[in-house]
């Protein structure tokens, strides 16, 4: 099967390029604030299953508007041979190379996606240009790619495209999320019915890849938390009892040890959204997905809040207190109890997040052997939180990073909320998750399966929701 | 292929998972055709793409031939322990009876204790059962994050200590058989509580229920293989002391040797399980199914890499000082006369030049953050043709439209206007020339 084809035309510099990147997910699109950068078309193809389906071709932008619709309206022979002849009549001409470029996929009946950056005035050239393609006839579609924020000039556009395209649509190339790509798409399938069918499938087959990404970052998420939630750091040591420079040694590895499983993950789920250039961690900026996992501010704004800790704490220190008060038969009167949970409600509030990190390293224990310093597995539940608070920030943050967008400084930098998202859970989310923490502690537990399953279906929920915060 | 697995295959593969770099980009639709299940799909994902000799085979095939070595070891080491633990309750010199209580008390009541905790921990404190395991897991396995081969390493673990235990009670039963055989043994029984030989016969009845009362001493020969110190060897009956070789030997094979082939098989059968059923719910291996079930899509571009090469740098324009007055031609949107006469009393008395209709140079304005076309270049060269190329030609930069201020534009971008500099340089004319508007601050 030929693939369909779709030109995306445009006035030079108004993002043609940054479209073409963001539809077909392609770093490799150059983009460029200098205008004329692109010579030549480009294709970009969508291929299932090693059949290509879809090809999107880049092209230059019109350098000679004027002089080509002169030409065109000029011509007087049959209709269908007009985009030939002037490929023929200006093969000589050098100043005529970009427009001789565009017309290629004219020639071969593309589909075609006018790019115009609506926050701009209108002008003549661009009128010349719209009259150009509404000349040659083919399916065309204008796509209002507004680059500044400046929309004063939009209805000025939309009146003077609609009277020229078959359908007019706003796609910001810097900013379109999956869900406005998928919209796109069906537009596409209504410029030319007889490739609706065909637009449909690739529609289905692109939100079905999307979604098994996020079930794959999902598993991401999950195998990373496990990788932390178990990972031992140990030293040996020869003297009687381990010095501080060794136990702060040992503690610093295993510091160092979860820095970099957290971006070994974050360079999978790059790689897996193709965002392969984007930085794991951006140096210099302020940002809270920058700042390094055990950064005092990580520990202040993610995880949980330090009321919930205290809840936490309560909750657990009574649970101890009540096997006191069972076991004494009851004549304690709950004391053990009330008492359990007024020291762990403290001792969380006092401790609480804020020292969350200062709480790292865990305390060196020496090995039945006497010789090894062993810090790990992580027995505090708040570091699970943080984890996962980072995690979820950066794939939302990925995913919604359309690949048109090249400022890539720009990407954790202004990543600053007021807090995390797992404070925003309810406290039923929160205890599913401590229980996935007790239960994944050691491998092989029997419910092991269940709660990823729980696990992983509560964060690919909150990662498919449209009001998922960016 | 086997659909089932083997301990080394999926220890193989757990090493291959954490240890080595999977490519999860394996879509394979022959491996999707032939499979049915999640486990079948990644049992065949490994042996196909195997490559030869590596050093996850090796290394699991070590940890799995080092296990059974140390499984024979256990074997050996439980044979002899049993053989010489019935050997030190075999002794017998001619000078005191053979006391059957302790023969029974470690030999089988021991072992039915051990066996009575194991269900109770496996009841109630499975976890230090795990713990226990783990001292004798692979060290291997231990550093694995989420191993799918744990389980089945648990239970061949597990069985290896049943069939150690039987090893232990083919010793027992070995040497017993052997000493009796070989020896002249007497066995007999005693208590300092007054009871008698019915009690014991009741007892030793209830004891061979499992077996149906056969091989057991008759109540006279209970009676009469009463130990009595105080009457000594004498009075005892040698058909007596000889009648409980065979109960004791049959109390071992039900209560020590039965338990143990029956929790052996037990092991083997949940090893079995575990080997045609492994656990593959980690997230790795859930990653990995989804790679081998997930239809690839890729988006690629047919760019050669000439194709991406920066355009060479052009010169910048040589900076213009007007000589005489010019003609202002003003942009097709902004010919408003009146505003086009206003814009042009500004320009004069902003720029200090002097403008006049019948100059013969021009002043023309651009829209700085319109690109330069090459139509826009092709109109300066036919502009110089009209003009002659004494004359100057400046083109005054403006920004976006602005009438709030009443200063008609913006200032230009300066990243535009080195852009108009840059293509202006190619008409390589030197009586052109670029400004800027400079709007009232």
């Amino acid at each position: 099967m030929t693939p369909l084809k779709y030109a995306v035309l445009g006035h030079p510099n108004e993002g043609k390029s940054s479209v073409v990147s963001t539809l077909t997910e392609s770093e490799k699109v150059r983009i460029s604030p200098t205008p004329g950068q692109t010579t030549r078309c480009k294709s970009y193809v969508i291929s299932i299953e090693s059949e290509e389906v879809l090809e999107i071709i880049d092209t230059p932008g019109f350098q000679n508007p004027a002089a080509t619709l002169q030409w065109f309206e000029s011509w007087q022979g049959d209709e269908s041979e007009m985009v030939d002849a002037f490929i023929k009549a200006h093969q000589q001409d050098k100043s005529f190379h970009h427009d001789l470029e565009i017309m290629i996929p004219l020639q071969e009946r593309a589909g075609v996606l006018y790019v115009a950056d609506a926050s701009r005035p209108l002008r003549e050239s661009d009128r010349q240009e719209m009259e150009l393609l509404r000349y040659i006839g083919l399916p065309r579609m204008a796509l209002l790619n507004c680059k500044r924020e400046n929309r004063n000039f939009l209805p000025e556009w939309e009146a003077a495209l609609k009277r020229r395209f078959n359908l007019v649509r706003e796609f910001n190339a810097h900013r379109a999320s999956f869900s406005e790509r998928l919209e796109l798409f069906d537009a596409m399938a209504h410029l030319v019915p007889e490739q609706a069918a065909a637009l449909q499938d690739i529609r289905k087959r692109l939100q079905l890849e999307w979604d098994l990404r996020i079930e794959e970052s999902v598993l991401g998420v999950e195998s990373l938390l496990i990788q932390c939630l178990r990972h031992q750091v140990k030293i040996p040591f020869k003297e009687d009892k381990p010095s501080n420079p060794q136990l702060e040694k040992c503690g610093e590895k295993y510091r160092a040890d979860l820095r970099k499983f957290e971006e070994k993950a974050r360079r999978q789920w790059r790689q897996l959204f193709h965002h392969e250039s984007l930085p794991g961690s951006t140096e210099g900026e302020q940002g809270l997905l920058s700042e390094e996992l055990f950064a005092e501010k990580v520990w202040e704004l993610l995880g949980l809040s330090r009321s919930q800790l205290a809840i936490a704490g309560a909750i657990t220190g009574s649970a101890a207190g009540a096997a006191v008060d069972i076991a004494a038969g009851g004549i304690t009167f709950g004391i053990f109890t009330a008492g359990g949970a007024l020291l762990g409600g403290l001792g969380s509030w006092i401790g609480g997040p804020k020292l969350g990190a200062k709480r790292l390293p865990l305390p060196g224990k020496r090995t039945l052997a006497r010789e090894n310093i062993v810090v790990g597995p992580a027995r505090d539940p708040q570091l699970m939180f943080i984890l996962l608070d980072r995690s979820l920030l950066y794939l939302t943050r990925l995913m919604n990073w359309a690949h048109g967008q090249r400022n890539h400084e720009h990407f954790l930098a202004d990543i600053t909320p007021d807090s995390g998202l797992v404070r925003s859970w309810s406290e039923r989310q929160r205890k599913e998750f401590a229980a996935w923490i007790k239960i994944h502690s050691h491998p092989g537990h029997p419910e092991a399966e269940k709660a990823s399953r729980k696990f992983r279906r509560q964060v690919n929920t909150w990662l498919h929701s449209p009001t998922t915060p960016e | 292929m086997a659909s089932s697995w083997t301990l080394q295959e999926l220890t193989e593969f757990d090493v291959r998972m954490h240890k080595h770099a999977v490519d999860h980009s394996v879509y394979s639709p022959e491996l999707l055709e032939n499979t049915t299940s999640k486990s079948e799909c990644l049992h065949h994902w490994l042996l196909q793409t195997r490559d030869g000799d590596t050093e996850a085979t090796r290394l699991s095939r070590v940890v799995v031939h080092s296990e059974r070595v140390l499984q024979l070891s256990l074997w050996i080491f439980s044979l002899l322990t049993g053989a010489a633990t019935a050997a030190a309750f075999l002794r017998y010199e001619g000078d005191r009876l053979i006391n059957i209580s302790s023969y029974l008390g470690v030999l089988v009541g021991g072992q039915l204790l051990l066996l009575c905790g194991l269900a109770l921990s496996a009841l109630l404190f499975r976890k230090h059962i795990h713990s226990l395991q783990s001292v004798c897991m692979p060290k291997l396995i231990q550093t694995l994050p989420s191993p799918s081969s744990l389980q089945a390493w648990r239970w061949k673990i597990f069985s290896s200590f049943q069939k150690a235990g039987i090893a232990f009670n083919v010793g027992v039963l070995l040497l017993t058989l052997w000493k009796v055989l070989t020896y002249d043994l007497a066995f007999g029984w005693a208590s300092t509580l007054a009871t008698d030989s019915q009690s014991i016969y009741r007892i030793v009845k209830t004891l061979s229920i499992p077996w149906l009362g056969e091989f057991s001493p008759t109540p006279e020969h209970i009676e009469q293989s009463r130990i009595a110190l105080n009457t000594g060897l004498a009075q005892i009956d040698p058909a007596s002391t000889a009648s409980w070789w065979p109960f004791l030997m049959m109390c071992v094979v039900f209560y020590g040797l039965f338990p143990r082939i029956l929790l052996s098989i037990f092991g083997t059968f949940k090893l079995h399980r575990q080997l045609a059923n492994p656990d593959f719910s980690s997230p790795d291996c859930e990653k990995l199914y989804l790679n081998l079930t997930r239809k690839p899509l890729h988006f690629f571009s047919t760019d050669t890499p000439s194709d991406n090469h920066p355009p060479p740098k052009r010169d910048t324009l040589r900076a213009l000082v007007p000589s005489g007055s010019l003609q202002l031609i003003l942009p097709k949107e902004f010919q408003d006369p009146a505003h086009a006469k206003a814009f042009a009393a500004r320009i004069q008395e902003r720029l200090k030049l002097e403008l006049s209709d019948a100059a013969k140079g021009r002043l023309k304005i651009i829209e700085a953050w319109q690109p330069p076309l090459e139509e826009t270049l092709r109109e300066l060269r036919e502009l110089r043709e009209s003009i002659g190329p004494e004359a100057d030609i400046l083109l005054l930069a403006v920004g976006f439209p602005d009438d709030s201020r009443g200063e008609f534009f913006q200032e230009p971008d300066p990243q535009d206007l080195e852009i108009w500099q840059s293509r202006l340089s190619e008409v390589n004319d030197s009586r052109l020339g670029i400004l800027p508007w400079r709007p009232q601050p």
